[in-house]
């Protein structure tokens, strides 16, 4: 899984994301899509936008896919509005049930929320609210799949090689009674992924 | 134009009888050339003496012919002299001793106690530099790699097994590329040419790549196949599996020698229906005519080699097991793979004089799943429960981690702790976690899925008798043996990894699955579960099931 930093990309490579965004926004808006609800219609127009030379950070949110036999975790890439924050827009993404579906499902548990979330020497910090182990409701792989897709999803930025789940602010011991996850979980993208299941 | 010289032949003998007193027969090995044979049945060393089947003459490049009525093998010398060998009966087999053999045929062999390996090592017979060519003859079959550094450009020819007659020496050629031969003993089983040149040159192998006659094209204007680096007569990438040896150590453990001619790249698995342990070494290339190798071991009957599995090209070697074994791999080397195959532990003796600590998952207010008004905790008391009673009826002493409705700590990581725990305390022999699975998606899977300890193979082959046993019992769907590692790399199952004795952790069947719930509830299919798990641990225990069903 590459990592993907819009930032860096040029005006040139920007004024042909746009174009591209705008064209896969309205292929995927006729499908049914991922899309974000766009605001205030600012891409809507696509011949005025293109001037306008404003890139669209992305986002990798890892999700649930099915495949004929088996399930695996994959990465969808999302636009976040700009200037927000991207690790907190990732995770907001992650918590977005509604959104996942078809093939794709989101695996936080329903109505959880991010209470807070802070990078600190290579560590991400991320605090959940109750919801996240009160509305788990699996087995052991489901567990599996649940913790990777936070730290996958976390682990895409640069600054991030381990992540701290917090549930109200304490340390989370287990979020189904199977793994021990009290202590950061090193990211480690060959697991869980396609092929591994 | 080219010298020709020879080296007079070697015919040292070395008698390996002394000190050696043993009441039976007892497996040997045989390495010739610097690779170890594979024999059907196996060479034994008996009374201090090495036999091996008439087979061996193959190896040692030999022409021969049989005579059964007299219990006699003429072998054809180099010289085209005949000399016959009477065989010796040992078991139901003609074997040919060793050492009239090598009498015979030249070398130098060596014994090695310990491993019970007899060497032989290959005699320089010539040295030779006709034509372009350089032509060595060896008293028996040998590996060679060749080597080339330029300025001052020189071919050095390494012969694995061999071993010169004579002291170092050298042979004047005065050939237009080559100015002279040298001999030596680069190590203790390697011989060493080393051609010293005038000029670059290229050169061909035209000679197999093991051979009693090596013969390499060499001169200026042909390319070398990689050059100024080591390179090795067969195509570098492939490796080549040339046998199987099996080291009968105890009733208890077997070493098993996979022989290959370079380093091979391996996986390993367990099969359970026929129990065997398969090596997979992928792209690698069956160089021996021997495929079945009997071994008559407790644990291990027979090696099989195979040219390919999964439909792609590779060597397969498949060891069928007499039951669930647990394995390590001692060795992965230029040599081949080493691997042990042992009782696992907690295995041996009967059901009856077993310590199992079952431990139903979750509990109080960890309820686990729920789904159809069903909790995890519940369904996993139910089926411990049952089991629990079934082995106790066995005469199998059991601890259940919990026998109501409340986990062992109120700290989600404590509690993970104390269940595996209680298996220390108690001395037991085996640990048995009970869970039920869901995923939570809209169309969930359906089956049983067994989580073992993924770096102890004695958790494997327990996952595995145990699996086999409930997939067969239950009519479940197999939904695999997983390693826990597959999970959470590092630190897999909590309950697994804080364990001290082989455990395992099942996944009955997905509560979010309609059918599968429906059968998760049922007393029924409860009894059912309760006594298939209960064969796959007599499997395991006792390597045989005891019909209980």
């Amino acid at each position: 899984m590459r990592r993907r930093n819009s930032r860096a990309k040029g005006i040139a490579i920007g004024v042909v994301l746009l174009v591209i965004a705008v064209a896969a926004g309205a292929f995927l808006a006729s499908r049914g899509s991922l899309e974000r609800p766009q605001v205030g219609g600012e891409t809507t127009e696509p011949a005025d936008n293109v001037v306008r030379q404003k890139t669209y950070p992305r986002v990798e949110v890892y999700v649930l896919k099915t495949s004929d036999s088996d399930v695996y975790l994959a990465p969808e890439t999302v636009k976040v509005k700009p200037g927000t924050d991207r690790h907190e827009a990732a995770v907001l993404e992650l918590l977005e049930t509604s959104r996942w579906e078809g093939e794709s499902k989101n695996l936080i548990p329903q109505g959880t929320k991010l209470l807070s979330l802070d990078v600190q020497d290579g560590v991400a910090v991320v605090n959940f609210s109750r919801e996240f182990v009160d509305n788990f409701n699996g087995g052991a792989r489901l567990e599996a799949l649940t913790i990777h897709s936070v730290v996958h999803t976390l682990a895409q930025f640069e600054d991030v090689q381990s992540v701290r789940i917090l549930v109200e602010g304490e340390k989370l011991g287990t979020l189904g009674g199977h793994l021990d996850t009290s202590e950061p979980i090193a990211a480690d993208h060959t697991l869980l992924l396609e092929g591994n299941g | 134009m080219g010298l020709k010289q020879s080296l007079a032949p070697v015919l040292a003998l070395v008698l390996f009888s002394a000190g050696l007193v043993s009441a039976a027969p007892r497996n040997a090995h045989i390495v010739i050339g610097g690779r170890e044979l594979v024999l059907a049945p196996l060479s034994v060393v008996d009374d201090g003496a090495v036999y091996a089947p008439v087979q061996v003459l193959d190896y040692l490049g030999c022409a021969y012919r049989t005579d059964e009525e007299k219990h006699t093998v003429t072998i054809v010398t180099a010289n085209l002299a005949e000399k016959t060998v009477r065989t010796v009966a040992l078991g139901e087999h003609e074997m040919l001793p060793m050492n009239k053999v090598i009498e015979i045929v030249g070398g130098t062999t060596s014994w090695n106690e310990f491993t019970r390996t007899l060497t032989i090592l290959a005699g320089v017979k010539s040295v030779e530099f006709v034509e372009g060519r350089l032509i060595i003859s060896l008293s028996t079959p040998s590996a060679f790699k060749i080597k080339y550094w330029p300025n001052p450009d020189r071919l050095a020819v390494d012969i694995s097994g061999a071993k010169l007659a004579t002291a170092a020496s050298e042979i004047s050629i005065g050939s237009e590329d080559v100015q002279r031969a040298r001999l030596g003993q680069f190590d203790e089983q390697t011989a060493r040419v080393v051609l010293d040149l005038s000029r670059r040159v290229g050169y061909r192998v035209l000679s197999e790549a093991i051979t009693n006659r090596i013969e390499i094209e060499i001169r200026a204007g042909i390319p070398q196949p990689k050059p100024a680096q080591a390179s090795t007569a067969a195509a570098p990438t492939a490796v080549s599996v040339t046998g199987v040896t099996a080291d009968i150590m105890e009733d208890d453990r077997a070493r098993i020698h996979i022989a290959t001619d370079g380093r091979p790249s391996t996986s390993f698995q367990l099969l359970r229906s026929p129990i065997c342990l398969c090596v997979d070494m992928p792209r690698a290339k069956l160089a021996t005519k021997v495929t079945d190798v009997p071994v008559g071991h407790p644990l291990v009957e027979r090696v099989r080699l195979g040219d390919q599995f999964d439909s792609k090209p590779g060597v397969r070697a498949v060891m069928d097991l007499t039951r669930y074994a647990a394995y390590s791999v001692i060795s992965t080397d230029d040599t081949g793979v080493v691997l042990e195959v042992r009782m696992p532990e907690g295995a041996g003796g009967l059901l009856r004089d077993k310590t199992i600590v079952i431990d139903p998952g979750h509990g109080g207010p960890q309820r686990g799943a729920s789904y159809g008004g069903v909790s995890e905790k519940t369904l996993n008391l139910q089926l411990s429960k049952r089991l629990a009673r079934r082995l106790e009826e066995e005469g199998a002493r059991v601890i259940l981690t919990r026998d109501g409705d409340y986990n062992l700590d109120p700290t989600p990581g404590e509690d993970l702790r104390k269940r595996p725990a209680l298996a220390t305390e108690h001395g037991a022999d085996l640990f048995i976690s009970i869970h039920c699975n869901a995923l939570g998606v809209r169309t969930p899977p359906s089956g049983t899925e067994t989580y073992y300890l993924y770096n102890k193979s004695d958790s494997l082959a327990l996952a595995s008798a145990v699996h086999e046993a409930v997939i067969k019992g239950t009519g479940m769907t197999c939904r695999k043996v997983r390693p826990d590692s597959q999970l959470f790399k590092g630190r897999g199952l909590a309950v697994l990894r804080n364990s001290t004795v082989p455990a395992i952790l099942i996944e009955t069947g997905y509560m979010d699955n309609k059918a599968d719930l429906a059968r998760l509830v049922k007393p029924e299919f409860q009894e059912k579960f309760a006594a298939a798990v209960v064969d796959g641990l007599r499997m395991y225990i006792e390597g045989k099931t005891g019909g209980s069903q």
